[in-house]
Parts: structure tokens; sequence; C-alpha cells
């Protein structure tokens, strides 16, 4: 016996000779898609265990979704700060030429023009540095924002806890930033704010010791501060690819974790109920219609269910 | 008249005099005396048969109470509802299991589940309503 065979030969009991048609029909009706569905949707909303590990996996879609989100927005920061590391590489060895440009002019080696057009230009491109990792600081300020607010999503969401390694520790200080603090902050300020390019202008000839020494102080004290900087970008660029690396695998383990609760949910409803449970269940429901007046169906349904076994 | 057509009459007027919750308890034991007869002379004469109407009346019945439940006008305790069209499903299941592999187990807990709510239907410790 198969179940074709034996769903047709109920399909043809029930439309044939024993008075069932207008019972066929409403069977025919209840079976329908849109019926089929909304008593889905009825016993989903009805089952408290699927639909709480339902909203379970819907509330880690969200974190997941979140997740992603920080995962690009780190990738951005990490971008970021390994181009600024490269910008401050390149700064300082600007600073270096412009102190071997400094000494060739104390030795005649560079006129005057020349000293003065190479301080200009380094002038520039160490501001533009400065801006640079005024930028890349303000972005992580950004980062160390967002994933706080990951942090929370996460541990609101049924203790996914995302280890992010330099995440939750060191990585998102902002070096970068309280190196060039420290920097300011420092005796050396005077010095490492100084605009060169005027500077140069004030010099009067190699023999102005006196001038050309402290432009070559500025110069001794950005190297310093530049190559700080670059370390610490470096650091922070590679602090933020592991913290994508490992938000890429909690993102996956919180994606196994979903498919699991929607496995969870399916073999809730499918296999929740076996025989001892619905003798439980209907034991139960039994004391509770004894409880009340209610009868399941309407009196449009009382005529069929006369008929059902007449 | 003799004495069966009597006793057919006399169901007949039963079953159409009978409402509600009465009917509902009355349609569920007879199901259940169903598919209690079909286990008690499993595998004789006419088993297929017996098996196969039995079956079929009992989905028929559990469809009649699912389209009833799911109704929004349906004033039946939420609680009932759920538990009944929990049931439900359970015992579908059950039915067309039994289809693809005959065997009596099933059906005893389905017989099971007819008598409990029966015995709720017909004990009613207040004033019936229906809608």
């Amino acid at each position: 016996m198969n179940i074709s065979s034996t769903t047709s030969k109920i399909a043809s009991s029930l439309s044939s000779t024993q008075n069932f048609t207008s019972t066929a029909t409403k069977l025919a009706s209840s079976l329908s898609t849109s019926s089929a569905n909304k008593r889905l949707a009825t016993l989903s909303s009805s089952d408290p265990a699927a639909l709480s590990i339902m909203n379970k996996a819907t509330d880690l879609s969200s974190v997941r979704s979140t997740m992603q989100q920080q995962i690009a927005t780190l990738d951005q920061g990490s971008n970021a700060a390994n181009g600024t590391a490269t910008l401050l590489d390149d700064t300082r060895k600007q600073t270096i030429n412009a102190q071997n440009v400094l000494d060739g002019y104390k030795t005649g080696k560079y006129t005057k023009d020349e000293l003065t057009s190479v301080l200009t230009q380094y002038q520039a491109s160490y501001q533009n540095a400065l801006t640079e990792v005024d930028q890349t600081s303000t972005e992580s300020s950004f980062l160390t924002g967002g994933k706080m607010t990951l942090a929370t999503a996460s541990s609101s969401a049924y203790a996914v806890t995302v280890k992010g390694g330099d995440l939750t520790s060191e990585g998102l200080k902002l070096k970068t930033k309280a190196a060039k603090d420290s920097t300011i902050a420092n005796e050396d300020k005077p010095l490492v704010d100084q605009d060169i390019s005027q500077m140069v202008s004030a010099v009067t000839g190699p023999d102005d010791t006196a001038a050309l020494e402290k432009i070559g102080k500025v110069l001794e004290a950005r190297q310093s501060a530049v190559s700080a900087a670059e370390g610490t970008a470096i650091g922070l660029s590679k602090s933020l690819s592991a913290g994508v690396d490992t938000l890429k695998q909690s993102s996956e383990g919180v994606t196994t974790l979903i498919n699991n609760l929607s496995t969870g949910a399916k073999q809730a409803r499918e296999t929740d109920m076996n025989d001892a449970s619905a003798s439980s269940l209907s034991q139960r429901t039994s004391v509770m219609l004894a409880n009340t007046g209610a009868s399941f169906a309407g009196q449009s349904d009382m005529a069929m269910l006369q008929q059902l076994f007449k | 008249m003799n004495n069966h057509i009597g006793i057919s009459a006399y169901k007949a007027v039963v079953n159409n005099t009978l409402v509600g919750r009465q009917l509902e308890a009355h349609v569920l034991l007879k199901a259940a005396d169903r598919l209690q007869m079909v286990i008690d002379i499993w595998g004789s004469q006419g088993h297929e048969d017996r098996l196969h109407d039995a079956i079929s009346r009992t989905q028929i019945l559990w469809n009649i109470f699912q389209d009833a439940l799911i109704k929004e006008n349906n004033p039946i305790d939420e609680d009932i509802k759920i538990n009944v069209l929990n049931l439900s499903m359970f015992i579908d299941r059950q039915l067309l299991s039994t289809l693809a592999n005959p065997t009596p187990d099933r059906l005893l807990s389905i017989i099971n589940i007819h008598r409990e709510l029966a015995a709720g239907l017909n004990t009613s410790h207040v004033h019936p309503t229906h809608h």
C-alpha cells in the first residue's frame, strides 16, 4: 500500500456514494494553499518553542548584519591606517632628505634657493601628513564607537561573544593620535610645530649656525615623531585587519548558529509531539475543556458533524 | 419495523438532536470506536476497507475541527485552540503514517486522544457556549 493509491482511494470515497459532497468541498477548501498557510501560521505562532527559536534566529540575523557592517568599516579603517603608514613613511624619508639638504647647505653643496625650495616642499608634505593622521585618528574613534555598539548587540543576543583579540583589548586604542599628542605634549612641541618654510627664510647664510641648528632640531624632532606615528599606523592597520578576520569568523559562527536554530525550530515543530506528549497534552486539554463551556466548531459545522457518523 | 431498522432510526435521532460539545464528543467517540474496531479485528476480511473508512472519517472530522478552530471569530479559549490544533497536527501525521505503513500502534494514540477530549467535552463545569 502506498500513499498515492490510498489517498486516491480516500478522495474517491469522499466524493462518491456517502453523501460527503459538502464535506469533501469543505475538506478541499481546508486543504487549499491559503488555508494551509493560514493554519501553518497559526501553528507557528502557537508553538512557543519553535517561535522562541525562530525569534532567536531573527535576532542573530540582526547581529550578523551588524557584524558585516562592522567588517566593512574595519576593513576600510585598516586600509586607511595602512595608507597613513605609507604616507608617514614617505614623510619620514622626506624629513631625512631635508636633514641631508640642510647639512649640504652648511657645506656649500646646496644653495639657499635649493634649501628653501626643498624645505618649503617638505613643510607642505609634513602638514599633509599631519592632516592624514588626524583623519585616521577620527576614523579610529569612529571604529572604537562601532566596536562598542557591536559588543552591546552581541551581548544582548544570546551570548554571542565576539572574541575580537585586539579589537577588545589594545588594538583599537588611538595609538596614532596618542603618539601625536605625546609629541605635542613634550618639550619639542614648539619645534615640531614650527613652520620651516618661514624659518628658512630667516637664515642669513651657511654660517648662521643658530638658525640652522634650530631647523635641524625641528627636523630631528619630526623624524622621531613621524617614525613613532608610522609604527603606530602599521600596528593599527594590522589590528584592524586582525579584527576583520576575527569578525568574519564570528559572523560565520553566527551563520552556523542561525542555521542550527532554524533546523531546531523545524525539528521542534516536527518532532516535538510523540505518543507520550500527545497523550499528556490531550489529558490537559480534556481538563481545560471540562472547565469551560466551549466547543470547537460553530453552528455551521454541526450539520457536517451530524452527517459524518450517521 | 425490525430491530435493526429501529436501532438505526434511534441513532439517527440521537445524532440529529445532539449539538455543540455533546455532538463533538459524540463524533470523537464514534471515530474512536471505528478505529478501535479496525484494531480489534486487524487483518480480517474487509480490513483494508474498514481501515480506509475509519481513517477518512477521522481525517474529515479533524479537518472540520481545524477549519473551525482557525477561524478568527472562533471564541474558544486560545490555549485550548492551540492545544487542539497541535493535537490535530499530530493526528494528521499519525493517520498519514498509518496509510503509508499500516500498524495498529498509531491508531491507539489517536483513540486515546479522542477519548480524552470527549471526556472533557462531556464534563462541563460551566454552562456550555458555542459560536
